[in-house]
């Protein structure tokens, strides 16, 4: 008996076209495109703070012109799903955590994740209208 | 009864060139699992199938293969749940030593370089009693310890498939369980291969691992919380060196 | 014996930088965009924020912790495409985040 092992290859750019699973995780990986541009958005609004009141309201507009929504929809489409799928992997990322004897199962974990984003939007949605 | 088309890919070294799927009409019993339909094949219609199997009850970890493209126990896959036709083949991300039997070699180095068994802080006597832990202790490992060495999450775990120099998910999450075992003191033994880039480091969190495994082990955890065990590490060899070990 | 790896550097940047973008950048999203109390961040309200430490501590943290977190995962998905020689992939995707780092302690000290 001689052995000859058969390798299947593996696709290395369409393996995540596959299965949904992957594709879902490689969409999950590719909201980090959105979240680059975003932070350059907001460093080029720094930028544009420190030249000056001019500058700045430039700025501003051209992010509130019809290009500058519909960029900032895309993002926000990117960065929702981001929130989604990291809440979603969150009991797996901490240790598990227990009140008294009981362990608190994950749905419990995710939940409070979602209650806090609530919570974080409102405080500073609350800073911004009131301060 | 239930006539159903079981595809079955076939590959023999010693004749063949490349892997071909091979059909077979299997009369089934509505309570069979996928097994017991290739046993049939085995005893009724082709014996010359190769496959691995043993205890027909998802303890041995031995009948691991792809079923419908997805990595299963075929002793847990049941026929019902598959409506139209089966098509198995041999876990992905190993080679094919023969039909449905992969090779395993590199999984069994990995088990092995994992250390998966108690070094204990200080050996004990028989004299001075057993290693004891509170119910407590054990649950920070228990559900990592249910791996039973079937490979679903390597054929499941797309970084092994891209790299297999990658630990893989059941040797990193035994290394896991070990180091959170109260009577083990072999961390510092076991922190080459796991904190090492190929280690808990090339996983990315697709968490397809713990979706296949069929024991409910959670290998996407172990590593998740492994990947943060060895960050206090590393920073702790930096600010405080003398805790290094 | 294998030498550990260096990513614990950049991991716990991505790791916090994702836990921040996913709890705040939807509602700052709304922000920018004006959806939402559109005169929140006028020049006036945006500088008298930024004129002062804690702002441009704030400003600081919003800003490179997303980035980093941006520039770790472009890195992973690089190598999800089977770049595993990436020390190309590396050195753009860290030093993009080094310039986005050095503008913003920059401009926010200029503030």
């Amino acid at each position: 008996m001689s052995r000859k092992p058969y390798v299947r290859e593996v696709p290395k750019f369409t393996w995540w076209l596959k299965k949904k699973f992957y594709t879902e995780y490689m969409l999950r990986e590719a909201t980090c495109i959105a979240v680059a541009i975003y932070s350059a958005l907001l460093i080029l609004g720094l930028i544009r703070l420190s030249e000056g009141p001019a500058e700045y309201t430039a700025y501003l507009l051209a992010m509130r012109s019809p290009l500058g929504i519909i960029l900032q929809l895309i993002i926000l489409a990117f960065a929702l799903y981001h929130t989604i799928t990291w809440f979603k992997l969150a009991p797996k990322g901490m240790p598990p955590i227990r009140i008294g004897d009981e362990k608190v199962e994950p749905k419990m974990i995710v939940a409070a994740h979602y209650a806090g984003w609530v919570g974080v939007s409102l405080v500073i949605l609350l800073f911004v209208g009131l301060v | 009864m239930r006539q159903i088309e079981l595809e079955i890919l076939r590959y023999d070294p010693e004749t063949d060139s490349e892997p071909h799927f091979e059909t077979y009409q299997v009369p089934c019993d509505e309570n069979w699992v996928v097994l017991d339909a290739i046993n049939h094949v085995k005893d009724h219609i082709d014996r010359s199938v190769t496959y691995r199997w043993s205890c027909h009850m998802a303890v041995c970890g031995s009948c691991g293969m792809m079923v419908n493209g997805e990595p299963m126990l075929s002793c847990k896959a049941f026929i019902r749940d598959y409506p139209g036709k089966i098509r198995v083949e041999p876990l992905a991300n190993f080679p094919i030593e023969k039909d449905l039997v992969v090779v395993m070699d590199d999984f069994m180095e990995k088990l092995k370089a994992s250390k998966p068994y108690i070094i204990p802080k200080e050996p004990k006597s028989v004299d001075e009693g057993a290693y004891t832990q509170t119910p407590l202790q054990l649950e920070a490992f228990r559900q990592y310890a249910m791996c039973i060495n079937c490979m679903l999450c390597y054929a499941a775990c797309p970084q092994y498939a891209l790299n297999d120099e990658f630990v893989g998910p059941a040797a990193l999450a035994l290394t896991y369980r070990y180091n959170m075992d109260s009577r083990d003191g072999g961390k510092a033994q076991r922190a080459a291969m796991f904190a090492k880039s190929e280690g808990v480091w090339e996983c990315s969190f697709v968490g397809a691992c713990s979706e296949a495994c069929p024991k409910h082990v959670d290998p996407a955890q172990a590593i998740q919380l492994g990947k943060m065990d060895s960050a206090i590490d590393y920073f702790k060899s930096f600010l405080m060196p003398w805790s290094r070990s | 014996m294998a030498a550990p790896s260096h990513k614990p550097l950049v991991w716990l940047p991505f790791a916090a930088g994702g836990m921040l973008a996913a709890f705040v950048l939807p509602v700052l999203i709304l922000l920018t965009t004006g959806f939402l109390f559109p005169g929140a961040v006028t020049y006036d309200r945006a500088h008298a924020f930024a004129d002062n430490w804690l702002g441009k501590a704030v400003l600081l943290v919003l800003i490179l912790l997303p980035m980093w977190h941006a520039a770790h995962r472009l890195r992973i998905t690089a190598h999800d495409f089977g770049i595993h020689n990436d020390t190309a992939v590396r050195w753009a995707c860290y030093m993009l985040a080094g310039i986005g780092t050095i503008l913003t302690v920059v401009f926010l000290l200029a503030i």
